[in-house]
């Protein structure tokens, strides 16, 4: 029945997100393109100014559309479960975690994939800004060459001692991230149904709500690891010869530890709630 | 056999305390269609929605076969609500597959064929219909299962008199000899042809409950008018 | 002949009345199959456990017979049908009769009155 309900909800939900993820790769082609303007060649002192806006333009765009597709995704959650359209989703012979499940499983994809796209349309945006600067400038391209060909040398000084575990931190962080933001956002459309009669007020509020006490918590787990980084000792080695990332390394472990435990915890709340609480206008 | 819904000291008491159901208790049979009858406010859409494990009991509790509301009793209970639920946004074959990948008693060819009396396109959106026949496509897709209890919520309220013609034929033409059909409405002239038995509620109790050919025989009156007896203001 | 089934008797009462009507009136025929309870039911707009009662009736009386194998048929025996016929017809006419004495006619002059517009309509 899970199985059925994913193939069901991806048919439903696909077509708003990737119309999203087409404008944000479209609005990063057509940045990257604005550098082979010929305004690029002028003496024009509004340049660097036109570069930055340039730049918050295409920021901006990628805020709008992982923020849009989450939005989608919890007002679809919302609808689907607390108002008319629940009378079809709870009739269903289906159990609370399988209900449940699919849409954790399909907004943290889609969380996933929104990030996905963003990581992408950067990398789209700088390739296509040096494809076009490019042939303006031809020490600039084989400044570039040497640098990617420099890298592995990099890679080898003391300096990178632990950049693998790093970046596994990384990764980490950013895939718990993806279910843990998904389920703060159903944690707390489902804890705002506890509010009956103004139950999106209450969503809304238990989202606020909820990430306050997220941060203060993560805030009171950081302490030990900012007085750590305070440290003199710590100080001295960011600027001196060894590693800084062992250090980040379990810093983001810590996050990916923290965001972990927060989205289960938040996942069965939303279970037990949905099981036991609901109550459909 | 056993009864097939006990309801047993079922109580709702919502928000701001406000009573729904007072210690409810109700045994419904098999293989008989069922109006439950009472005025607005009564508690007929609370217990229905009890019955579908839309909503949790404050005390008491539903019993169908012998199992409260879950997974396996939503495998043979096909509901009607009282509003449009359907999404928007879904075509009506995208509605019928998603009726036969969920429900496995759920009959296609009776869809399509109840479709087609009625021209209904299977490629329109639900969104382009009007809500007069949305509310039809609902009750097709409702009765085009094989269930063994149908719950149907004020299913003539507000539709024209042919159309409520064609939802009791549908009902009385689908409807099998062992499920049972439970349907809640205040109209009850329109419908008490239909009806086997009628349960009267009001203020979340059960008042009354008897075949209408008794109340006829013994009251030697039609239901319609013992109803507007028993509830006069 | 059809469902009018408006009054307050009980349901399969006024099913009842209305199959034997058709029976008698002949738009049954005798030795004819009899549609279905569902159809009779989904036709006159009943529950089909009430149509069923009111068949079980008639099945009872002997209008109506049932053979395993084709199902439910008008009964063949015409001394049945006219008996039933005459049954009602007596029905009628001393329900008329009720009617008219209360609008103070003797039973003398109702006849008469029957006759002088019978002359009148030939």
């Amino acid at each position: 029945m899970l199985g059925k309900l994913l193939k069901h909800e991806w048919k439903a939900v696909w077509k708003v997100p990737m119309l999203l993820i087409a404008i944000l790769m479209i609005t990063a082609v057509m940045a990257g393109l604005t550098f082979a303007l010929p305004i690029w060649d002028s003496e024009w002192v509004g340049l660097p100014l036109s570069g930055i806006m340039l730049i918050c333009m295409f920021y901006f765009a990628i805020i709008a559309v992982t923020v849009g597709i989450m939005i989608y995704f919890a007002v679809r959650y919302y609808k689907n479960m607390f108002t008319d359209e629940g009378y079809l989703t709870h009739t269903l012979p289906v159990t609370a975690r399988q209900l449940l499940l699919n849409k954790t499983i399909t907004m943290s994809a889609w969380n996933l994939i929104a990030m996905l796209a963003v990581v992408i349309s950067i990398f789209v945006f700088f390739a296509i800004m040096i494809l076009s600067l490019a042939p303006k400038d031809s020490s600039f391209t084989r400044e570039l060459m040497e640098t990617i060909r420099a890298w592995p040398e990099v890679l080898k000084s003391p300096y990178m001692d632990g950049f693998e575990g790093f970046c596994i931190g990384g990764l980490l962080v950013v895939l718990i991230g993806a279910f843990s933001n998904s389920m703060m956002l159903i944690g707390a459309i489902t804890l705002g149904q506890m509010v009956r009669k103004h139950r999106i007020l209450g969503a809304v509020g238990a989202y606020f709500g909820l990430t306050i006490i997220v941060q203060i918590f993560s805030t009171v787990i950081m302490i030990p690891m900012m007085v750590k980084m305070m440290d003199s000792s710590y100080y001295d080695s960011a600027y001196g010869a060894q590693s800084p990332f062992p250090i980040l390394t379990s810093f983001y472990f810590l996050v990916a530890g923290v965001s972990l435990v927060l989205g289960i915890g938040l996942y069965f709340m939303s279970e037990y709630l949905i099981r036991h609480k609901l109550e459909l206008e | 056999m056993n009864a097939l819904v006990e309801v047993i000291n079922l109580t709702k008491i919502y928000e701001k305390k406000k009573i729904a159901l007072d210690h409810m208790n109700l045994t419904i049979p098999r293989g008989k269609i069922i109006g439950l009858l009472g005025p607005n406010g009564s508690g007929k859409t609370t217990l229905i929605k009890l019955m579908n494990g839309l909503l949790e009991a404050t005390e008491g509790e539903v019993l169908m076969n012998g199992h409260r509301p879950g997974p396996q009793t939503k495998n043979w209970i096909s509901y009607l609500p009282e509003r449009t639920y359907f999404h928007n946004n879904m075509r009506v074959d995208e509605l019928i597959r998603f009726f036969c990948d969920f429900y496995q008693d759920f009959r296609p060819e009776r869809a399509r064929q109840m479709l087609s009396n009625l021209n209904i396109s299977e490629n329109a959106k639900l969104k382009t219909l009007s809500k007069g026949t949305k509310e039809k496509v609902q009750l097709i897709m409702v009765m085009s299962r094989e269930a063994q209890l149908y719950v149907l919520d004020e299913p003539i309220a507000g539709v024209d008199p042919a159309a409520r013609d064609y939802i009791l034929r549908t009902i009385i033409t689908n409807y099998n000899e062992n499920a049972t059909v439970l349907l809640s409405t205040h109209l009850i002239s329109d419908i008490e042809k239909v009806l086997d038995e009628v349960i009267f509620i009001r203020n979340g109790r059960v008042i009354l409950q008897d075949t209408v050919e008794n109340i006829r025989e013994c009251r030697g009156k039609s239901v319609d008018a013992y109803f507007r007896e028993v509830f006069a203001c | 002949m059809a469902w009018n089934l408006n009054s307050d008797r009980p349901i399969y009462a006024q099913i009842l009345d209305v199959i034997q009507l058709r029976i008698i009136s002949g738009r049954y025929r005798p030795g004819e199959k009899i549609p279905s309870v569902r159809d009779l039911a989904a036709e006159a707009g009943v529950n089909p456990n009430t149509m069923q009662k009111a068949l079980a009736e008639l099945e009872r009386n002997g209008l109506v017979v049932t053979q395993r194998t084709s199902g439910r048929m008008v009964t063949e025996d015409m001394d049945m049908i006219q008996t039933t016929r005459n049954k009602l017809a007596r029905e009628q006419v001393s329900e008329f009769i009720d009617k008219m004495k209360e609008l103070g006619f003797s039973k003398k002059e109702v006849v008469e009155l029957f006759e002088r517009m019978g002359g009148e309509d030939a």
